[in-house]
């Protein structure tokens, strides 16, 4: 509230990516680098403009009317004043083509006006920028518009992004965590190369506008919830936990009251916080001899368990710990996504795969687990791909 | 993903015309709002001399306990304007006024001639307290319909007291309870396996009876593989709680081998036959090695569904399991049908008296009309019409099927995807259900979660609806599609020709906003 009883306008930042999703009306695998200007060759035309137009028509009738901060050209200003708006203007892209230092810098510039949530209007590739840029300084929300939308930060559509402003706004701006994942090119453009985890944005909690990794719903995320707390239980015991990356896991973390590491490893005793972004031999010196576990969740949009992202649980460690002592959880969204629910292991040690191929419980909420196939990741078997 | 498109030139311009249709708008105010001081449906004269001569006080009749000490706070209203308000309430539903097929809930017609009899004063005037001797009449039904389901499962005993599915898989997992009781294994086994396109019920009873719940995920062949049930089983193994076909329209071939691996690890096999339908007469459970399983009488046989009121899962056992069972069961004993407990094993009540009785005479009509013949081909077209649907839809642009690659015909029911859809135009499958009940229709069911497939969609069509009835609902789907296409706003900004707009589904997880009673919307919404 103001001071003289009305409902506070909200401060949203914008960040429209102008080239999103120009490669994928060519074919290209994205758009990010040179498969931008590359797209523009082959004659794709813009998608990310009418994206935000839409979202920007809707907002200008949002009630109380929002505050807009936005960059100068085409990565806002010009849809912001066509929807009615008189945006503060926070940065000016340098060159005559926008850059993913453009995105970065304007996130910078805009979390420094203090805005209470920064909508961007673009893909994953756009989401890594933002992340990198602000990490999870401020809330963010994702407006598809790129070719891969991999990562749990974005809206449905553009309106839904507005009507999920809307709502968080209403509903007293709770928040959530997504993770943002992608995809990088392998040979420049045609060939995708494997998802990867790359961290996690502040969120708004409206799950019924947001696009969650192509799966799940209200009930699962719930049933996630108990999973949490059976796992922030388990490893409150006197044994060695070692907590793997993902937003999951960085649930449990929370849960067991430190700020974990997403990307990293942690180490965890009677539910403590021992070491956190733990590299392998850190880690060797906690299991090596002692009674330990691994806790994992499913990486990315493709089932990996072991060998992306988490790599500090190498072979050694696995070995050491013991496959019988790797605990997985996962939402039932994200298996029920996979296809067949098949988990993928790719530590770099064919043998020890094969040794963890098979079928595993997986927590999947409080008393809940499903069962499983883990499968060795053969790069000939299409799964990493 | 696991979908499969196929192209839009295949698909054959629909000869359907589309009716022009207008829900009834009447901005109708809560009843509790309508009332007027003083005005009165009826005003009854007092009583006459003679009367009180006789009786007293007819106030003093009531028992003072039960006599209020103020008026209820009910609107005073005439009876016309109660009237009018029902009727403008009720033409503001779709009701059976537009075709529903509402897949996983197998919706039937419910026909006049059951309802003609449970509304017949020797069964609607009936009280469950009275004396087993003036009972006979419904007694003899209850266990003659027994006899039907009997011999339609291969069971030896049915009970009707749970009041819908999810109770009866409830029954399932008290019996499953008392069972390892009896045998001292209650504890050690606490685990029930299901599968994760078996209904939410089945984990979710389980999880209330005090059992940890194991799920399997679908394998290739769209269900789970005997090597995940392997896995599964252990001695802490108490039930197999599953449907087949499950929501995915594709029977288990394997699932005689299921129930032996479960038998072998010493565990109860439980179908839950809420997708009975497609395999009406086809299959027995029993003979399928099940110890039980249940019918939802509100779904498959004909009686009205109730969300979760009215309603009746009707559970059926093994000889084995029937010390287990909640009473009182219906025997018979010469040309008498007595109320007989069923003993120290028994879980106790489930629900009060026999259950919602009305709707097992109203399903007991249905099954005596139709007869096993009649069964057998109904669930002949349920198939038929559904596998008929499904390549009709999969012609519509934007329309796939989940597990594209198994061949075969799926049972009663499809599961589609809407994932082209969405990705060719942002239109997902909530905007498409909007926009359907434009068309007088009613919108289609999604799928329970975890989706296994984006933007699903799961049509039925049972042996309800005429072909023509389907070809309209095709007709309607095979409009929004092109409509996404070429003008996706119209879909998201559906529905336009009904009572009211857009709804926002959160406003269900709102419990500060949202209230079951009037006094619980005044003081939430502090409206006096």
């Amino acid at each position: 509230m103001t001071s003289d009883g009305s409902p506070r306008e909200p401060r949203l930042g914008l960040i429209v990516n102008p080239v999103a999703g120009l490669g994928g009306a060519v074919g290209l695998k994205g758009s990010d680098g040179e498969l931008a200007a590359r797209a523009r060759v082959l004659g794709a035309r813009q998608v990310a403009p009418s994206r935000a137009a839409l979202l920007l028509e809707r907002l200008a009738k949002m009630s109380p009317r929002p505050r807009l901060l936005t960059c100068s050209g085409e990565m806002g200003e010009g849809l912001a004043r066509e929807a009615g708006f008189d945006p503060v203007l926070v940065h000016a892209p340098m060159g005559t083509t926008t850059s993913a230092q453009d995105t970065r810098r304007a996130a910078i510039s805009l979390v420094e006006r203090d805005i209470d949530l920064l909508l961007f209007v673009g893909g994953d590739g756009t989401a890594r920028d933002v992340l990198a840029a602000i990490g999870s300084a401020i809330p963010v929300l994702g407006v598809p518009a790129g070719v891969k939308m991999h990562s749990a930060v974005f809206a449905t559509g553009a309106r839904a992004a507005a009507d999920a402003v809307e709502r968080w706004w209403q509903l007293g701006r709770p928040l959530d965590h997504g993770d943002v994942v992608d995809r990088e090119p392998l040979d420049n453009d045609m060939t995708p190369g494997p998802v990867r985890l790359f961290g996690s944005l502040r969120i708004p909690r409206v799950p019924e506008c947001l696009q969650r990794m192509k799966a799940g719903g209200p009930a699962v995320d719930q049933l996630l919830e108990g999973a949490i707390e059976q796992v922030a239980g388990l490893v409150a015991d006197s044994r060695v936990s070692l907590l793997g990356p993902g937003s999951t896991l960085l649930a449990v973390k929370r849960l067991l009251g430190f700020e974990g590491s997403v990307l990293g490893v942690d180490v965890v005793c009677a539910g403590k916080k021992l070491v956190a972004d733990a590299g392998e031999s850190q880690l060797m010196q906690f299991v090596e001899g002692k009674p330990a576990r691994i806790v994992v969740t499913v990486i990315g949009g493709q089932g990996f368990i072991f060998g992306r992202g988490n790599q500090p649980l190498s072979p050694r460690v696995i070995r050491a710990v013991g496959i019988d002592n790797v605990v997985i959880v996962a939402s039932a969204g994200k298996l029920a996504a996979l296809p067949d629910s098949r988990l993928l292991v790719d530590t770099g040690d064919g043998e020890l795969d094969r040794s963890l191929a098979g079928y595993r419980p997986v927590i999947i909420g409080a008393k809940r687990q499903a069962i499983c196939r883990v499968c060795a990741a053969d790069p000939e078997s299409g799964f990493d791909s | 993903m696991n979908t499969k498109s196929v192209e839009p030139s295949a698909a054959k311009e629909s000869s359907v015309k589309l009716r022009r249709y207008h829900a009834a708008v009447w901005d109708e105010p809560l009843i509790l709002e309508m009332g007027v001081t003083g005005r009165r449906g009826q005003h009854y004269p007092p009583p006459e001399a003679m009367v009180t001569a006789a009786v007293g006080d007819p106030l003093q009749l009531v028992p003072a306990a039960l006599r209020r000490s103020a008026s209820p706070e009910l609107p005073e209203m005439s009876e016309p304007d109660v009237l009018r308000h029902y009727l403008h309430l009720a033409q503001e539903t779709l009701g059976m006024m537009g075709i529903s097929l509402f897949g996983t809930c197998t919706m039937k017609y419910n026909p006049r001639l059951g309802e003609a009899f449970a509304a017949l004063p020797e069964f609607a005037e009936l009280h469950p307290g009275q004396d087993a001797r003036t009972l006979q009449g419904v007694l003899g039904i209850i266990w003659r319909f027994d006899r039907i389901l009997r011999s339609l499962s291969g069971m030896d005993q049915f009970v009707f007291q749970a009041g819908g599915g999810a109770e009866a898989a409830y029954t399932h997992a008290c019996v499953t309870r008392a069972w390892l009781a009896a045998r001292g294994e209650l504890g050690k086994r606490n685990q029930v396996i299901t599968s994760i396109q078996s209904h939410p019920c089945n984990p979710a009873t389980a999880a209330a009876a005090g059992f940890e719940v194991v799920t399997l995920m679908l394998g290739e062949r769209g269900y789970p593989s005997l090597d995940a049930l392997r896995a599964a089983v252990s001695d802490r193994t108490a039930a197999l709680m599953i449907n087949n076909p499950d929501d995915m329209g594709i029977y288990n071939p394997e699932i005689k081998e299921w129930v032996r691996i479960v038998h072998e690890a010493g565990g109860l096999c439980f179908y839950d036959h809420a997708n009975f339908n497609g395999v009406m007469s086809k299959i027995r459970a029993r003979d399928l090695g099940f110890d039980a399983c249940m019918f939802m009488l509100h779904k498959t046989f004909g009686a009205p569904k109730g969300g979760g009121g009215p309603a009746v899962g009707a559970y059926g056992c093994s000889a084995d399991l029937v010390p287990f069972l909640p009473g009182p069961l219906v025997t018979q004993r010469g040309d008498f049908f007595a109320l007989e407990d069923p003993g120290v094993h028994s879980v106790g009540k489930i629900r009060e008296y026999l259950g919602n009785v009305q709707q097992v005479l109203k399903a007991y009509v249905w099954a005596r009309a139709m007869g096993l013949d009649g069964v057998a081909k109904a669930s002949d077209m349920s198939v038929i019409l559904n596998n008929y649907m499904e390549k009709e839809l999969l012609k519509i642009r934007g329309v796939t099927r989940s597990h594209p690659n198994i061949d075969g015909w799926r049972l009663e029911m499809t599961r589609f995807s809407l994932e082209k859809l969405y990705e060719d135009t942002g239109v997902t499958v909530f905007d498409v259900q909007n926009r359907m009940v434009d068309f007088g229709i009613d919108a289609f069911w999604l799928a329970h979660e975890p989706w296994v497939v984006p933007h699903p969609f799961t049509p039925e069509a049972g042996e309800m609806w005429s072909r023509e009835d389907v070809d309209y609902w095709i007709a309607v789907l095979r409009r929004i599609s092109d409509e996404a296409y070429s003008n996706p706003e119209i879909v998201r900004t559906a529905p336009h020709n009904q009572v009211i707009g857009k709804l926002r589904g959160a406003a269900l997880d709102e419990p500060d906003n949202w209230a079951m009673t009037w006094r619980a919307y005044r003081r939430k919404h502090r409206t006096g």
